[in-house]
Parts: C-alpha cells; structure tokens; sequence
C-alpha cells in the first residue's frame, strides 16, 4: 500500500497540486488568520477611510478605516466554518440516509428518496433562505440551512454507490457467513465508496462557499461587524465604483477559493476514479 | 463480364497457392506503458495457406490477440509493431498508408469479433449492416444485387427466414444468431484471410458446436484462410487444421493439429494438454496435472526460454539462451529438448472415497420453485405484470454426505437461480430446501447463523468476491473471528487455510489488486472453509480461469472434499470437467432436471436428448476420441410449463405430446433418472456419442 500511495504522489496531477496549495492556504488563513492580521479587524479609523491599497494598509481600508487585508484574513474563518460545518453536517446525515437506502432497498429506500427529491427539488439557495427565515440568521444556523440542502446529493452519490455494490459477490459472501447488517454497511460497503464520496463531498464544499456567501449577501447569513466575505461585498456594494478594492478583494478570495476547491475536487476525481478503474 | 471476372480469380487463387495468404516474419509488437516498454509478442513467425485453418492458441497473457490486432493495423494507442514484417499476400502491411489498409479490411481481410453484441449496431436492422459493407466495398453494386446477396449470405450462415430475418434488429436475435450475422459480414466480400477473435467463447456449447460447423463448412467452400484465435484447445481440435501454441508473447510449437495434441513437442503443449481432463477419467483413478508457477513479468524478458521458469524438464542451458526453433514432423518447436520424450511435472494423490459417503442425504432440494417478476404489490396485482418467468420448475435433488453433485446446463437452464436458492440468496416460490431434513428459512436474513455457516459459496468471479479494500488476512481470518475462534491460533489457522489452497503465508498482507486471478480465487476458497461448511456451493468457479489454473484449482477443491469430507453442489456449463470431477450429474434446462445419474449413466446410453446434444458438443482435445453427430435445432426455450422445455428445439421429438404434455420421469436405474416422453427402451437404443478409436465405447470402461 505504502508503495502504492508514493507512485500516486509522483503522478500528482497539476490540479491537485494548485488546488491543494490554495485550499491549504485559506485553512491556514482561518486557523491562524486572526493572530496573522496586521491591524484589529474593528478599529476603526477614521482619517485613514477609504484609503487605496499602500505600503501601510496592502489592501487598502473599507468605509470605516478598518484594514481590508485584516478582515479578509480573519473573515476566512467565517466563511470555512460555514463551508465545512455545513458540507460535514451533509456528510453526516447523506451518508446514513445513503447507506441505508441503497442497502435496505424497498419501502425503506422509497420513501428516503422521495423525501430527498422533495429537499432536492427547491432550488438551493431559495430552501436555504427559507431555513434561515424561519430559524433565524447567524452562523449556526446558516450551517444548519445549507447542511440540510446539501444532504439529497450526498445522499444520492452514496446510494448509487452502495447500489453498484450491494449485488458484488463479496457483499453476498459476507451475507451468507452471517455478518450483521451494520457490519456489512459500514465495514464492507462503506470502506468502498470513499472515491465517489470524497470527490462529491469537494464539490459540495464549493457550492456550500457560494450559498453561504449568497446568504450573507443578502444579509441573511452572518451580521455585521463579522467579517464575513459575503457580508463585505453585500454592505460596500455602492462603493464599488468609487473604493472598489473594498469590493473587489472579497470578491476575489472567494473566486480564487471555489476554483481552488474545485480543482482539489477534479484533480481527487483523476487520481482516485481513474485509479479504481485501472485497478 | 462475369466468366472474365471468375477466370481471373481461379488464376488469382492459383498463382498464391504457392504463396501464403498471410505471412508474419519475425514480428515483435510493443506497448508502451508509463514506466517502461513491455514486448508483448516476440519473434513471431507463421504462414497461412489457403484453405487453411489455422488454430493460435494461448491462455490469457499470451499475446494471441496482440497478434490479430497487429495483423489488421488495430492496436490500441500505445502498442506498435517494434520489428518484423506482416506480409499479406506479399505486401507488408505495416508499411500501407490508412487509406489503402482500409480498402482491404472488411474486403480482402475480415474480421469476427468475439462479442457480435457489441460489434453489431443495435441502432440499424441487421441486413441493412451487412449491406454496408458492400456500399463501402463494391459501390459499384445496384441496391438490387445488394439485396439479393445479403439475403443469400444470411442463408449461407444458415439464419431461418432470411428475408424477414434482415430486417431485424440486433437485440431481437440470440447470441448465436448475432454471431452469424457477424461472420456473414465477415464474408460478404470474399475475404481470402479471416480473422476470427474467439468467436466462440460466449456461446453456449450446444451453440457453438452449431458456429464451428458452419465455420469449417464456409472456410471449407470459401477455400479462404483463417486465423482462429482462442484459448480452447478443444475448439481447435474440432475445427482447425493447423496449430500454432503461444505461451507469453512467443511461439512455442507449430505443427498439424493431429500430431501437436497427440505427440506434443514442447512441454508447455504437453503441460497444457495435461490440465484438461481426457474423457474417461475420473478423480478416483487420475489426478490433473497442473502448471506451477505464473506468467512471467515481460518488463525484463528472460534471456534464456520464456517457459524454463514452470519447465518439469528444465536446465541450465534453457534458462540462460534461447532455444532455436527445432524443425518437428510437422512443424517447429521452440525447445532446447524438442526431440527428447515430454515430461509433464505428475500429479499425484488420488481421490479416496471415504467411508461416509453416501451415508445419508445432508441437502434435500423438495420441488423446488423460484420465479422472477412475481411481484406482490397490490398495484403491480392491479395492473396485472403478466407470467412471471419460471426459472427453476419444481426440481428436487438430494445430495449425500461427501458427495460432488453437479448442475450442469446452459445459460438460463436455471442452475445457478437454483444454487442461489439453496444459499438464501434467491427467492424460493414453493417448495423447501432442507438441511438434515428440517426445513431452512427461504431467506438467508431468517436463518440462523450457524446454518448460514454451515451452506457456504464460491463465487464465479475471483475479482468480484473479495473485497478490495481488505488485505487477504483479514478476508480468511474474519469467518474464523466471527466464530469466536481464539486470538491465539487465529494466525495459525489462517496460515493453514492459506496453505490448503497453496498459498504462501505472506499473502496476508496484500490486496485483492495485488493477487492473480487464480490466487483471488483461492482466497475465496480459504475464506468459504475457514467456515467450516458442510455443503459447498461451487458456482463456475472455474469458468472465469485459464486452463492451466483451472486444473490447480480442481485439485485444491478434490483435496479439501478429502480432508473436511464436505459436499460439493458444483454448478458448471463444461460437461468434460463434470465428467471427471462430480460423483452425480443432474442435467438441467430450461429450468427444469432433464437427466441425473453417475457420470458413466450419462455417458451412455439411455441418453435423454439434450444430454446426447451435450456430449456431442464438448470440444474434446483428445483426437483418439469420436463423437457422434447430434445438433438441436434452433429455437426457443419453451417457459410455458405445458410441455417439455426442450420441445421446439428437441432434434428427435417425440410427438405432439412434447408441446402438450410434461414429460414423465423415468428411472432407468438406481438413481439414474431421465425426464423425457421417450420410451427408456427406444432410447436404450442410441448408439453412444463419444467412442474411444482404440476402444470403442469410454462409457463402461471408466
């Protein structure tokens, strides 16, 4: 295996490359991005409002005087914490209605799925502003909204991955010894599916950023003073003419993070699907 | 016009008598991979005459196909012709441009392909898909004479109807009939070499015995070469005039089929002819003899002999240079002891019937019943889905303590449905499946644990039945933990699982992808004994392995019956390997028991018709051995449950009753049984099928 793993990494693709790089630095932005930032991401300053990027302020500062490059650090933890949370929540919940709709077959499947197809059929972001309507804004919440809209495509990919397996002949060989249904779902199926689940789970992880975004845009999602990208953009957007790196760089971190996770997600997809069906 | 034309071809034919059709002059052909170059095919060299059939056989590995497909200029991306010549009547085809080689295949140079299925457009009725080939080739052809000589070709490959049957679609023929029309193709445009990719491999035997005929009777009136790629030594016995054995890229022996299978002159030949079980043999009196070893890595081809590494009579010479090409009889052999006497590594070790067989039946099937499509749901009920399909009909069998029963038959003769039952796996309509006489659960979720271990399963294809994510010691270990077998003698026991199918202890540690097909397939057998199983349910274990694994495997499985005394329900299509490994024969079709006895009751007369149309058609490597001509008709499997499945495909039907009336069961003599409308004296009758040259009738003599 060991071996295995070092001739995968010599033929990294350039897309898993790039895109690891650029996800990895955004984690490290909303690890540590807060201790990194120059400036207080609140302190305001008046006499420097407005002012164009500069050797003091490298992003220049919003309406307030507040540094951009300090907000745009810190507030990449805002949005992380919304992407992953709500993608790992979907995870959670796609997986165990997955595994056991494709497994169980049926009743059971039946009317998993439709309730999924009923989830599913609401255009994303509308069924994330109606959650969020009716919970309320705020980070958790947003987490819980766009973790329940993802929750139908997880799901899917999991049972169409489970149903590609549930007639293999090991599958049938566990069966016949008398392995337990829990054993069967989670120690001989759930080991299989990690290709496709690892490549769906990255692109949920973009869509999750733009929802989340979306939400914060419209003043649903996170409220100020957060730092949220979203928020950024949705609050400043009249300067964008007058001041538009106060627009402008919020926008282009969350441009350069969805096609940094995008790539991860293909570059994963090459390196893992195309291994499975060379093996 | 048309005398000129057919003057010409006779000077044609006449003039490249002499000369060969096809001609590869020390090919070598190269794939390029990621980390190196791999030589695929090595100096090869062949020559096809006309008229001749000429059988390139190999097992998986060999390159045969390399070899076609460098013929007809179609290898895939990364493989190309590293040196040599392919000289099709006198012009080396490597060297013609895209156009002109396009121009002659399909035309001069055709080829069969082993899947018809998906060679044939499922898109465009069959006719109008050989009509192609003449738009493409002979575009001087009106639309009218095009009509008239698909219709001809579709009669010369024998279709019924071949008016309407043109008309058709791919999907509404069966897989003999697909194939056909895939050799009609093939001949439409009087190709003077044919290529032919394993046409036969997925057909049934009773099929494919019908495809070889028309194959040798076309070559026969065609005079046209052919190039038989297949893996059966037993196919190129029926068919093939010449012979020529590959064995990891090269040419190992060549010669006349008659004297290679009967005195073969290198030991991969013999060694291969020794893993197939002769007719007449059993497991009691004869052991296969199987090939040591695996494939060499062709990364870095060995200096010396490819085959001295598995060689039984291998020295320091073979291993160090290569040997020459030895002029034998009738051909060559690559071997630096090609005229000494052939020594096959023996297998020793016999079946010893032990005293508790028979002893007592451990499985009783009692009118067993599965039918599909019977759905149960109030709205399907409302709707009314129709008959379901009846795969198993009512059949009952016993299998005795330490017993091998086989089921034999074709695809769809229900022999695996009714495994599947046995198991829990398919669902049981009527009748019972006990085990030492109390009734099972239908499904394997209502039974007991102990119970499930006790029926156990080999699955069909080694790659599907392990899975990939585990390393094998986990895989054998984990019946033995289910079972709460202690920590301390866990790795003890898995060792010894491993080594009773002769695997090395350090397999442990690997992946499935890192194992052959034959090791999966032992790993799979490890893991159904590490259950310690009372019955075995053998599922064409060996149908998805090459011949010379096969015969390991079969002795793996014989060992392992000695040891644990377990029963054997072995589900198989090749009646030869039946003959030699089962104690009892239970022939099946159409769902339905036709014939059960010991393998000497049905090698003999009485025979019930489908079991006379079996034996007829297995192709037997053995020269020495006759059969008698019998060829079911075509047609359909009868499902109506009314008369007898075989009816309208029966060569010598009884009578209207066979439509109208279920055929009766007839005991012929202890537990020798045979369903058929026939009178048992009329059938006595029958002459047998496979007769021994030198001795007459096999049949008693075994």
């Amino acid at each position: 295996m060991r071996i295995h793993s070092l001739r995968i990494l010599r033929n990294v693709p350039g897309s898993l490359l790039v895109g690891s790089i650029v996800v990895g630095i955004f984690l490290l932005l909303a690890a540590i991005g807060h201790w990194l930032a120059p400036y207080d991401i609140e302190q305001f300053n008046m006499s420097a409002r407005l002012s164009p990027p500069s050797p003091e302020h490298w992003l220049g500062t919003d309406r307030y005087g507040r540094d951009m490059l300090s907000r745009l650090m810190a507030g990449a933890r805002e949005t992380m914490v919304i992407a992953v949370g709500s993608v790992a929540l979907s995870l959670v919940l796609g997986l165990v209605i997955g595994l056991i709709s494709g497994y169980r077959g049926g009743l059971v499947d039946g009317a998993l799925m439709r309730t999924m197809d009923i989830v599913m059929a609401f255009p994303s972001l509308l069924l994330a502003l109606l959650v969020v309507a009716v919970l309320g804004g705020g980070t958790l919440n947003t987490i819980l909204s766009v973790g329940i809209v993802f929750t139908p495509k997880i799901a899917r990919v999991v049972r169409s991955a489970v149903l590609s397996l549930r007639g293999a002949a090991f599958i049938e060989a566990a069966i016949l010894r008398g392995e337990s249904d829990t054993h069967v779902l989670f120690r001989e199926i759930f080991p299989n599916i990690f290709p496709p689940l690892i490549v769906e789970t990255c692109i949920r992880l973009s869509y999750a950023v733009l929802v989340s975004v979306s939400l914060s845009y419209l003043g649903l999602g996170a409220q100020p003073p957060t730092p949220e990208w979203g928020l950024m953009i949705g609050k400043e957007k009249s300067l964008l003419l007058s001041a538009p790196w106060v627009v402008l760089v919020p926008a282009i971190a969350i441009t350069l993070l969805i096609l940094g996770i995008n790539m991860l997600g293909d570059g994963l997809r090459e390196v893992l699907v195309a291994k499975k069906s060379h093996d | 016009m048309s005398q000129k034309r057919a003057m010409t071809e006779i000077i044609a034919r006449l003039g490249t008598h002499a000369s060969p059709t096809l001609k590869l002059d020390d090919l070598f052909v190269s794939y390029r991979l990621e980390e190196a170059v791999v030589q695929a095919v090595r100096s090869v060299s062949l020559e096809l005459h006309p008229g001749e059939v000429l059988g390139l056989v190999g097992e998986s590995g060999s390159g045969k196909s390399t070899v076609a497909y460098a013929v007809l200029g179609g290898l895939e991306a990364n493989g190309f012709i590293s040196g040599g010549r392919v000289l099709f009547e006198g012009t080396d085809l490597s060297k013609l441009s895209r156009e002109h080689l396009r121009s002659l295949l399909g035309a001069r140079i055709a080829l069969v392909p082993q899947e018809p299925a998906t060679a044939l457009n499922p898109t465009r009725p069959v006719g109008d898909q050989i009509a192609e080939v003449f738009r493409t080739h002979m575009p001087n052809l009106s639309s009218a004479e095009i009509d008239r000589r698909v219709v001809e070709l579709l009669a010369n490959v024998r279709l019924p109807d071949p008016q309407q049957l043109g008309r058709r679609y791919p999907h509404q023929l069966s897989g003999g009939q697909q194939q056909r029309i895939a050799i009609a193709m093939a001949f439409a445009c009087d190709p003077t070499l044919l290529i032919m990719d394993e046409p036969t491999t997925g057909l049934d035997v009773t099929t494919e015995a019908r495809i070889l005929d028309l194959i040798a009777d076309m070559a026969k009136r065609t005079r046209v070469s052919v190039l038989y790629i297949t893996h059966n030594l037993g196919v190129v016995a029926k068919l093939c005039s010449k012979v020529a054995v590959m064995y990891s890229g090269q040419i190992v022996e060549t010669g006349n089929v008659d004297t290679v299978l009967a005195e073969p002159q290198h030991p991969y030949t013999a060694a291969l002819l020794a893993c197939i079980p002769k007719i007449g043999a059993t497991k009691f009196n004869s052991r296969l003899a199987a090939i040591d070893g695996s494939l060499p890595n062709l990364t870095s081809v060995p200096s010396g002999c490819i085959y001295a590494s598995r060689c039984a009579m291998v020295t320091d010479k073979c291993v160090e240079t290569l040997p020459p090409v030895v002029q034998t009889s009738s051909g060559t052999s690559a071997c630096w002891r090609a005229h000494e006497p052939i020594r096959v590594a023996p297998g020793s070790g016999v079946y010893q019937r032990s005293k508790e067989v028979h002893s007592g039946e451990v499985l009783s099937l009692v009118d067993v019943r599965c039918e599909y499509g019977a759905s149960k749901g109030l709205l399907s009920r409302l709707v009314g889905r129709g008959r379901p399909l009846v795969a198993v009909r009512d059949v009952s069998l016993g299998l005795q303590h330490g017993e091998t029963l086989a089921l034999i038959g074709e695809s769809g003769s229900g022999k695996t449905t009714l495994a599947r039952a046995v198991v829990g796996l398919a669902e049981l309509t009527s009748g019972s499946i006990q085990l030492h006489g109390k009734v099972l659960p239908a499904s394997v979720r209502k039974r007991e644990v102990n119970t499930k271990r006790r029926l156990q399963m080999v699955f069909q294809n080694p790659d599907g039945s392990l899975n990939p994510q585990w390393k094998i010691g986990k895989t054998v270990a984990r019946p033995l933990v289910l079972a709460k077998a202690s920590k301390t003698t866990l790795n003890e026991r898995v060792t010894q699982l491993l080594s009773s199918v002769q695997l090395q202890a350090d397999v442990v540690s690997r992946f499935p992808h890192q194992l052959s097909g034959g090791q999966k397939q032992r790993v799979g057998i490890a893991r159904t004994f590490a259950a310690a199983p009372e019955v075995v349910i053998l599922d064409e274990p060996l149908s998805a392995l090459d011949v010379s694994v096969q015969a390991a495997i079969v002795n793996v499985l014989i060992d392992l019956q000695q040891h644990t005394g377990c029963s054997y329900l072995f589900i198989s299509h090749d009646l030869s390997l039946v003959l030699f490994f089962a104690d009892r024969i239970a022939v099946m079709y159409g769902g339905e028991l036709c014939e059960i006895g010991t393998p000497q009751d049905i090698l003999s007369p009485p025979y019930h018709p489908y079991t006379e149309a079996l034996l007829s058609a297995i192709p037997i490597v053995d020269i020495s051995v006759r059969q008698r001509r019998v060829r079911l008709n075509e047609g359909a499997t009868d499902s109506s449950g009314v008369g007898c499945p075989l009816a309208s495909r029966c060569h010598k039907k009884f009578g209207s009753i066979c439509d109208e009336e279920r055929p009766p069961q007839q005991h012929i003599s202890k537990g020798h049984k045979i369903v058929c409308h026939w009178p048992i004296e009329k059938l006595a009758l029958d002459d047998p099928v496979i007769t021994s040259a030198a001795h007459g009738a096999l049949s008693r003599g075994a």
